[in-house]
């Protein structure tokens, strides 16, 4: 079974080279151009399991699709990965009080990203 | 003193405790082969003593610390294992090297010897300076064991995270144990289903440095609570991520020197003086007015005061320093006695004054003989008993109130309070028409020459033992008792006051003179009409609730004239151990905090005063052997009625 995860940003090349890394460990990738985007896929894909998103978007930003995010009751528990600026680290604290699980600085390596992926996604007890 | 001789001296307080130091090492190690800090010490320890032997010109302790040296290498580098023969050379080396603390070299031949034991055990021992270096940098990665403390935060599922994958990861990376507490979840009622109430114990056993291990709790360790312990560093690199307390323990043993006594008892007098002087100093300055040198003298009076407090916790130092060397003492004589016997060590950092953890060493060492050779009984008969094979022995130290408690304890066979009891009225030591009580009849134990060993072996049990050990507790105004269940074992407990140096004491007068009291033996103070004391009867009792007190004048213990000028006397109630009495003094003056000098050298130690107070306006005080004067009241008052009569009254008060 693969996983979908849902990628979230503004710039259409970061989702492009996400994707493709994504794609190649096996995921099943679904894209937004937007924070609203986001949340009007969400409403429909029920089989996204985690959630990677800019923080600095036009209209909605990253921390306040986090906060809608965790006050949907679906996906209240839905681990979700903020890219962050590491020249901002402020943003990483604001981010994390409004529930995001994990962050990632950018520009990032492919392999850091699926080992991000690796760390939040729930694992089925044996 | 030239520049040599203070080097020399330098070095023998160095290489002693160095000495000490490798002693304690080797025995960690004995118990714990694998740590890698240790071994790391070890070889340090050895190297400095090689070094400066070297240098003070005692080739043959350098050579042997050469050779050990090597072997320590071979250790921290894991090419040996260390074992018991291992131990035993080391050991012998440590023996060896203490002579270089009285100015002498090691032996030629039996440096030699110990070296030829040395090369046994690893033959080729000294091409190990190129080879060893190869082998560590070969690269190979073994296994670090770690030890994990883990509680999520509570909300860590509200923020998308579950602590099973962070548990998982870790189990992936090597071998691991986790254990769960549960105990934190509430009742059914109380329990909030979207919260964490866990906290885990992981034991992991990986290749994983503890970076790596980090890595793994990237998301969580902001919040959570995450202690990773690493059980056997690697390298030195990995000692900054030691636990906080270890780290505390390291950085106290750096900074420690050693002194001697001496020194310190120099510095001590000399501070008193000082002390004094600045009183009078002080005194004379407060009588002026607008003297420039007033305050020069007020601010001399504050740092004098904090200069003497400092200098008098120099004195104190943790007791934890004497309790390695038991663990030597329990290892050689399990070895000759053909025991086992496992030493447990509590509250190491309670502090006391260094003079008198000096001058209960050999009481303790005395005691701790008796557990090993009398209390744990041997290998078969413990398992005839259904103990387990190894005996224990725990010493505890800890700090009640202003005294220090010591206790001793071993699950041996204990003390048989009836054979005790009928041995002593065999031979007169007890009366067989008392009845004894438990703690009456252990108290027989100190009795002079009363020894109750079935068996004298070499190394105690000849009936010399316990009452030396009890006067030389009471010597520094320490008490000591004993408690023992048969067949379970013995505890002897010892309680010692923090100093000598500064007591607390209530000043009083007597026959025109000052005396003073440590307040540590005074009960209570009553006054009583003078009319009760001089009464003409036969015994020198008074009854206080129920109990008969014998009593005493100080003027009249003393000789001194008596110039008691009011109606009433005060009396003063002493206790020492379960003894009382009261001393009838003519005038109470003051508590307060004494530096105690000692006048033993020209006055009669047997007259009941242990020295002289200097007191702060720099005047003194006699102070009163409280153990003493108890030991004459209660003297007197059973047998010597011939004698002067200083006591002649049986009082009624309430």
């Amino acid at each position: 079974m693969t996983e979908t995860i849902l990628i979230v940003d503004d710039s259409p090349s970061t989702l492009m080279l996400m994707k493709f890394s994504l794609e190649k460990k096996n995921f099943t990738v679904v894209k937004a151009a937007s924070a609203e985007e986001a949340l009007s896929i969400m409403e429909k894909n029920f089989e996204i399991t985690c959630i990677i998103t800019d923080i600095n978007m036009p209209g909605m930003n990253g921390i306040e699709l986090v906060q809608a995010v965790r006050n949907k009751n679906s996906s209240r528990f839905m681990p979700i990965i903020v890219l962050t600026n590491p020249d901002n680290p402020g943003k990483r604290a604001e981010a994390r009080n409004a529930g995001a699980t994990g962050w990632l600085d950018k520009p990032f390596k492919p392999e850091n990203l699926t080992k991000v992926i690796e760390k939040i996604r729930k694992r089925p007890l044996n | 003193m030239s520049n040599t001789e203070k080097i020399k001296d330098s070095f023998f307080e160095e290489s002693k405790s160095l000495v000490m130091e490798m002693e304690g090492l080797v025995l960690d190690l004995e118990s714990d082969p694998k740590n890698r800090e240790n071994a790391d010490s070890l070889f340090r320890v050895i190297h400095t003593i090689k070094g400066s032997s070297g240098m003070l010109g005692f080739a043959y302790a350098a050579d042997l610390g050469h050779a050990l040296e090597n072997t320590a290498d071979l250790l921290r580098n894991k090419e040996l294992v260390f074992d018991n023969v291992l131990a035993d050379i080391f050991l012998d080396c440590a023996d060896e090297f203490k002579v270089l603390t009285e100015n002498k070299d090691v032996s030629p031949d039996k440096a030699e010897k110990l070296k030829k034991r040395i090369e046994n055990l690893s033959p080729g021992v000294d091409n190990v300076e190129n080879s060893g270096e190869f082998k560590t940098k070969s690269g190979f990665n073994s296994l670090n064991e770690y030890r994990i403390f883990f509680r999520p935060m509570d909300k860590i599922f509200q923020i998308g995270l579950d602590p099973y994958t962070n548990i998982e990861e870790l189990m992936e990376s090597g071998q691991c144990s986790v254990e769960c507490d549960t105990s934190d979840i509430p009742d059914i009622y109380n329990i909030d289903p979207e919260k964490s109430y866990l906290s885990f114990d992981i034991n992991l056993k990986t290749a994983l440095s503890v970076k790596e291990i980090k890595d793994i709790f990237l998301f969580v360790e902001d919040d959570s609570e995450i202690i990773i312990e690493t059980l056997n560093p690697e390298n030195s690199q990995k000692k900054t991520e030691l636990s906080d307390n270890l780290k505390k323990y390291i950085g106290k043993k750096d900074t420690s020197i050693v002194i001697s006594t001496k020194k310190l008892d120099d510095m001590v007098n000399l501070v008193g003086e000082l002390v004094m002087n600045q009183s009078r100093l002080y005194k004379e300055m407060c009588a002026r007015e607008n003297d420039p040198l007033k305050e020069i003298a007020e601010s001399m009076e504050e740092s004098v005061q904090e200069l003497r407090a400092s200098v008098l916790d120099l004195r104190m130092t943790p007791i934890g320093t004497k309790f390695s060397h038991f663990r030597r003492l329990v290892r050689d004589l399990c070895a000759s006695l053909n025991k086992k016997i496992e030493l447990f060590t509590y509250g190491e950092d309670t502090e006391l004054d260094k003079s008198i953890i000096e001058k209960i060493w050999d009481p303790f060492v005395h005691l701790i003989r008796n557990s090993i050779d009398h209390g744990i009984e041997s290998c078969d008969e413990r398992i005839k008993k259904q103990k387990s094979e190894t005996g224990r022995i725990v010493i505890s130290a800890r700090t009640k109130e202003s005294m220090v408690e010591i206790s001793i304890s071993d699950d041996g066979r204990g003390l048989d309070k009836d054979f005790i009891l009928k041995e002593a009225q065999k031979r007169g030591f007890a009366d067989p028409n008392v009845n004894y009580n438990k703690e009456e009849i252990f108290d027989l134990i100190f009795i002079p020459g009363f020894s109750t060993a079935e068996k004298v072996s070499g190394i105690s049990g000849r009936g010399i033992g316990m009452d030396a050990v009890k006067r030389k507790i009471e010597e520094v105004n320490g008490e000591i008792k004993i408690d023992s269940v048969k067949g379970c074992g013995t505890t002897v407990t010892i309680v010692l006051p923090l100093t000598l140096a500064i007591v607390d004491v209530l000043m009083f007068e007597a026959g025109k003179m000052c005396f003073a009291i440590p307040l540590s033996n005074i009960e209570e103070c009553f006054e009583l009409a003078r009319y009760k004391v001089e009464g003409e009867r036969n015994r020198n009792l008074l009854k206080l609730r129920d109990e008969f007190i014998p009593y005493f004048k100080i003027s009249d213990a003393f000789e001194l004239p008596e110039t008691l000028e009011e109606n009433f006397c005060q009396v003063i109630l002493v206790q020492h151990g379960n003894k009382k009495a009261g001393l009838v003094a003519e005038r109470l003056l003051r508590a307060q905090q004494a530096v105690i000098k000692s006048i033993r050298s020209w006055y009669h130690k047997d007259d009941g005063i242990t020295g002289a107070a200097v007191l702060y306006d720099g005047s003194l005080a006699y102070v009163l052997d409280v153990v003493r004067l108890l030991n004459i009241s209660s003297f007197k008052n059973s047998s010597e009625t011939t004698k002067k009569p200083l006591f002649n009254d049986l009082l009624m008060i309430e």
